[in-house]
């Protein structure tokens, strides 16, 4: 199956293999993806129809932004909201545990109510531990 | 889109012509597996069938029931004790459609009578099951039960959208899916495409259970799952992790949630109870709701298939796919490594899934791995 190089490829002196794509968009509705392989910092990643200069070294598998996220702001994978920005993010920043709020019960609750069904049980209201 | 099927005499469509020696007891396990490695048969065996509360009890008969009137199955055996709680010809009265015959140890005189007896009515049955003829019928007489297991960082990117995308394309096609593991983080999500109000209450009541037992345990769900190596893996969040185990079903709204080995009444994805994490519990339980087909994501490799249906392997990375090449049917590695989309590589698995319809065997099927398991759950 020869087929011609991707337009997401990855460009010189990125360190990937040439040809190869450096990164995954899940949904276009996302402001992050997902690093193919390791990706370090300084490359500018091919993605989305952007091109992302990365600010700090992303492992395989690991999240970027592609946008500027506000504290507060959802961060959106799979073209879902996935947890709150704690911090400002820029493009190119590793979206990971420590700006982004791993604490997400209460959005999930939130959004449960909001599907019109019979408000949570005694067994949400309160989740164990949580800070919500 | 059409597939070669066997029609049974209850209208379902088989994808395989199976002979099954359907134990009703753990006591007659033994004797089961001898009959049917003399007569090249699939043995069902478990610990249980005695001793049970009447809901655990129940649960296993429909199981068993399940497997026993599963549409890829032509011929059954039924071999009791004589005095456990399932008797042999009761359970022989409730099989359908295809030839059964039932056998008791007791009135057999013990072990080399019941096996002569079993290889005397098997044969027969083997003979009968022999003369189905396959046939021409509609994708959409396929339900599909998607499962994943032993996940790694490319399940959630790659083999479980992936699977999603052939599951959307069988659901287009009028086909049922059957996916299992509705564990906490999505509920929302769940919710959302929930075919009505009552699918949306069952689904939620589910989930209640699951949050009441966190909450008893002491445990915060956010605070755990992720898991330390999950959160390595570049995982940051429970909803992130669980939407990548839904992406399997697809992306169609929910039509129904079933206990465990309940049967879908019609087209479309359909949720159901299984049992966790082993995944032996979880394939038994969505193949006796009456599946001719499994597909499996397995992120670190497994070898386990199941008793009545062919199990299509998939992983999306390279190393699991060469590492235990001889158990997998299906690469996704080609997404993570750019050249293929999504959606491209769920229609090249949508095409292998009807290939195994018609007949390719799966690498479980080659390789005789007819793995089946019943939980026991309460005391009796």
């Amino acid at each position: 199956m020869a087929e011609p190089p991707h337009p997401e490829a990855s460009p010189e002196g990125s360190g990937a293999p040439p040809g190869r794509r450096l990164a995954l968009l899940l949904d276009e509705r996302d402001n992050v993806a997902t690093a193919l392989v390791d990706l370090a910092r300084g490359t500018r990643v091919p993605v989305g129809g952007l091109e992302v200069e990365l600010r700090a070294d992303i492992p395989f598998a690991h999240k970027f932004a592609l946008r500027p996220i506000a504290a507060g702001e959802a961060v959106v994978k799979y073209g879902e909201t996935i947890g709150l920005a704690t911090a400002a993010i820029q493009p190119g920043d590793h979206v990971h545990r420590h700006n982004l709020d791993h604490r997400v019960e209460s959005i999930i609750f939130r959004m449960r109510e909001a599907t019109g069904a019979s408000g949570p049980q005694g067994a949400m209201a309160k989740p164990a531990g949580g800070e919500e | 889109m059409n597939i070669q099927g066997y029609r049974r005499g209850d209208g379902q469509v088989g994808i395989r012509n199976h002979v099954v020696l359907l134990a009703t007891v753990h006591c007659a396990a033994e004797i089961t597996q001898k009959i049917a490695g003399l007569l090249n048969a699939v043995p069902i065996t478990h610990f249980l069938g005695c001793m049970q509360p009447p809901a655990d009890l129940e649960e296993t008969r429909r199981i068993l029931l399940g497997t026993a009137n599963h549409p890829n199955v032509g011929a059954v055996l039924v071999v009791g004790l004589g005095c456990e709680q399932l008797p042999a010809r009761e359970m022989a009265a409730e099989v359908t459609g295809r030839p059964v015959e039932y056998l008791e140890i007791q009135a057999c005189g013990g072990t080399s009578g019941a096996v002569q007896r079993g290889l005397d009515l098997g044969r027969r049955l083997a003979q009968a099951a022999s003369q189905a003829k396959r046939d021409t019928f509609p994708a959409s007489a396929l339900t599909l039960a998607v499962k994943c297991g032993g996940s790694d960082a490319g399940s959630g990117l790659a083999s479980n959208p992936a699977l999603g995308a052939a599951s959307d394309r069988l659901v287009a096609a009028g086909g049922a899916v059957i996916q299992g593991e509705i564990t906490l983080g999505v509920d929302h999500l769940w919710g959302q495409r929930a075919a009505d109000e009552a699918v949306r209450e069952q689904i939620y009541a589910h989930l209640d259970r699951q949050w009441e037992a966190a909450r008893r345990a002491g445990v915060s769900v956010g605070e755990t799952n992720p898991t330390p190596g999950n959160i390595a893996g570049g995982l940051t969040t429970l909803i992130e992790k669980a939407i990548g185990g839904m992406k399997k079903g697809g992306t169609g709204p929910v039509q129904g949630f079933l206990p465990r080995a309940g049967r879908p009444s019609g087209p479309g994805l359909w949720l159901m109870e299984t049992t966790g994490p082993t995944d032996v519990f979880g394939i038994t339980e969505q193949v006796a709701g009456g599946a001719q087909l499994v597909a499996f994501t397995s992120g670190r490799g497994n070898p386990v298939g199941a008793a009545v249906a062919p199990v299509i392997k998939i992983t999306s990375t390279a190393e699991t796919f060469c590492g235990m090449r001889d158990n997998f049917d299906f690469d996704a590695s080609a997404i993570l490594r750019g050249e293929e989309s999504i959606p491209d590589c769920g229609e090249r698995l949508f095409r292998e899934m009807l290939a195994v319809a018609d007949g390719k065997l799966t690498a479980n099927e080659v390789l005789g791995h007819r793995e089946f398991a019943i939980a026991r759950r309460g005391e009796g």
